[in-house]
């Protein structure tokens, strides 16, 4: 039998551990305040969880990590995107301008 | 030793596949407020491509609440209708100042030299007449009367989509009355405009008729009524159908699109004569403001009940409150009696839920905003400056036609349009016709 690497443990620990608690608690506020606490966790382990819960098909978990994700990278920048992504900017100097130029009047920000 | 480092290795991992798979992008930045996933398209070219796709943005759309909720004001000089410069007002707790949609978008057709077109400049601008759930409907001026033409427009996205006009029967002079956009994202992805246009048989009679995005035509309807009031009313979409208010008749008409009938709806008898000050709509709800006392020291706004078809009182504002609520250092040297009344009621916005609903007003030039539920007071702009052709900053007061000021919604929605396959869209400049 394969043994489970300690980081997938890990992660399927916190999937159960999610899936337990929305199963015995039924107080939206309750959960809500227990939620904000779960998710205090650091990108990679909230990426993990996203991967896990798609492929275990738990809606309501992906939904919330996407968020928690969401609410993670709104308003940063797009270089600070490429480093929790690790993307590579395939964007010439030219091209990039371009691309910035166009959203420009759209909603500029502070 | 060796585990925690491919530990680390495989973490990453996961970060770089997400951010480099479509689906689980998308996921997440659909949940992404507007200004920072137009932002995002720089980041690379797969999310630039992600970003751009018209299904996503739709999605984007329908998954985020924000994407309803009002941020701003665009707004026209009231005093001046031959002013085209468009005032943009934001709230403070929205991301980034809205934009403004001055540029008049560059049309690709030739436009013919024009004597009159030299000497009335703003021929070449168009100018906003209605904004409906983040689209807009401009319209394009012309000195000859055949020549307006009507666009939609995404001011996040800058798309534009010109309407077609309907044809018109010359031998009755026939001509447009109303035109009124009709879009909501919850309902379908495409958008349709109702125009009414009256001609002179015997007597002069409106007809009613539909533009849909999705066949690209204009069908008749078997809709008519007697005279052309529309030609002085405002028109809005709400929730299925237009709703007009016409100032001088004190009348309410609801064009219902899917029926496909006209009703009249009584008009709240206190905002009769001179007390009416605004008809708006926000986010779902449709609103009455009106003055009810000849001091104009008491407000009322209303709100149609949709089940009940009847305006209900849901505010009323003192306007000594309001203003005692100003911070102190408001204006005229601290002389708030100067500020005795409100000079123009400039837009009802309504956010999530109804403790959200704010009064937007223009005290002094100033623009303020005032919580209808807490009653709490925010200074938005400092100082709305008017040019005005009279000379001087106009400070306007006394019976408003219409104020020309349009609620703005940030969307990422595409205009669907039938030309090409229904989830391939031109951005940029459309073409006409």
């Amino acid at each position: 039998m394969r043994s489970i690497s300690r980081w997938m443990r890990r992660i399927l620990a916190k999937v159960i551990e999610f899936c337990m608690k929305h199963a015995e608690s039924l107080d939206p506020e309750e959960l809500d305040a227990w939620d904000d606490d779960f998710f205090k966790m650091d990108n990679s382990t909230l990426f993990d969880i996203i991967k896990a819960a798609n492929y275990l098909d738990i809606k309501s978990l992906l939904d919330l990590t996407c968020k928690t994700v969401a609410n993670m990278i709104k308003g940063k920048s797009p270089e600070e995107i490429r480093r929790i992504f690790n993307i590579k900017n395939d964007f010439t100097p030219e091209e990039e301008q371009e691309v910035r130029m166009e959203n420009q009047c759209a909603l500029e920000h502070e | 030793m060796r585990t925690n480092l491919k530990s680390k290795k495989l973490c990453s991992a996961s970060a770089e596949l997400i951010g480099g798979n479509d689906f689980f992008l998308g996921l997440i930045l659909v949940r992404v407020p507007v200004r920072s996933v137009v932002r995002f398209k720089s980041v690379s070219k797969q999310w630039c491509a992600l970003i751009s796709d018209p299904q996503f943005r739709r999605r984007h759309t329908l998954e985020n609440p924000s994407s309803r909720i009002p941020l701003g004001l665009h707004l026209y000089n009231p005093a001046d209708s031959m002013e085209d410069t468009v005032y943009s007002i934001s709230r403070s707790n929205s991301e980034g100042k809205i934009p403004l949609c001055l540029d008049p978008a560059v049309l690709t057709e030739s436009i013919p030299i024009n004597y009159w077109r030299d000497l009335l400049s703003r021929e070449t601008v168009m100018r906003m007449i209605q904004s409906c759930n983040g689209l807009n409907l401009f319209r394009f001026n012309s000195f000859e009367r055949d020549r307006k033409a009507y666009y939609v427009r995404n001011l996040v996205t800058h798309e534009i989509k010109s309407v077609p006009s309907p044809k018109l029967d010359s031998r009755f002079y026939e001509w447009i009355v109303t035109f009124v956009l009709a879009f909501d994202p919850l309902a379908s992805p495409h958008y349709k405009v109702i125009c009414a246009t009256a001609s002179i048989a015997r007597v002069v009679t409106s007809k009613f008729m539909i533009f849909s995005s999705e066949t690209g035509r204009w069908k008749d309807t078997n809709v008519t009524m007697d005279g052309h009031e529309l030609q002085y009313g405002k028109g809005l979409y709400c929730h299925g159908a237009i709703y007009w208010i016409v100032r001088n008749t004190q009348s309410c008409y609801r064009f219902d699109i899917e029926a496909k009938n006209l009703t009249k709806i009584s008009f709240p008898p206190k905002a009769s004569g001179s007390g009416f000050r605004h008809f708006v709509e926000s986010n779902g709800h449709l609103y009455i403001v009106c003055v009810v006392d000849c001091a104009q020291k008491n407000l009322n706004v209303y709100e149609l009940d949709e089940v009940t078809m009847k305006w209900v009182i849901k505010h009323r504002v003192h306007i000594n409150h309001l203003i005692s609520s100003l911070p102190h250092d408001f204006g005229n040297g601290g002389n708030l009696q100067k500020c005795h009344s409100i000079h123009s009621i400039l837009s009802v916005l309504r956010g999530e839920g109804e403790e959200d609903t704010a009064l937007l007003v223009n005290i002094s030039g100033k623009v303020v905003l005032y919580n209808l539920q807490s009653k709490k007071v925010e200074v938005l702009l400092s100082e709305l400056r008017w040019n005005s052709v009279k000379g001087g900053a106009t400070i306007y007061l006394g019976e408003p036609p219409f104020i020309p000021a349009y609620p703005f919604v940030a969307t990422l929605h595409p205009i669907f349009h039938n030309e090409h396959n229904k989830y391939n869209q031109q951005s940029g400049i459309g073409a006409l016709g």
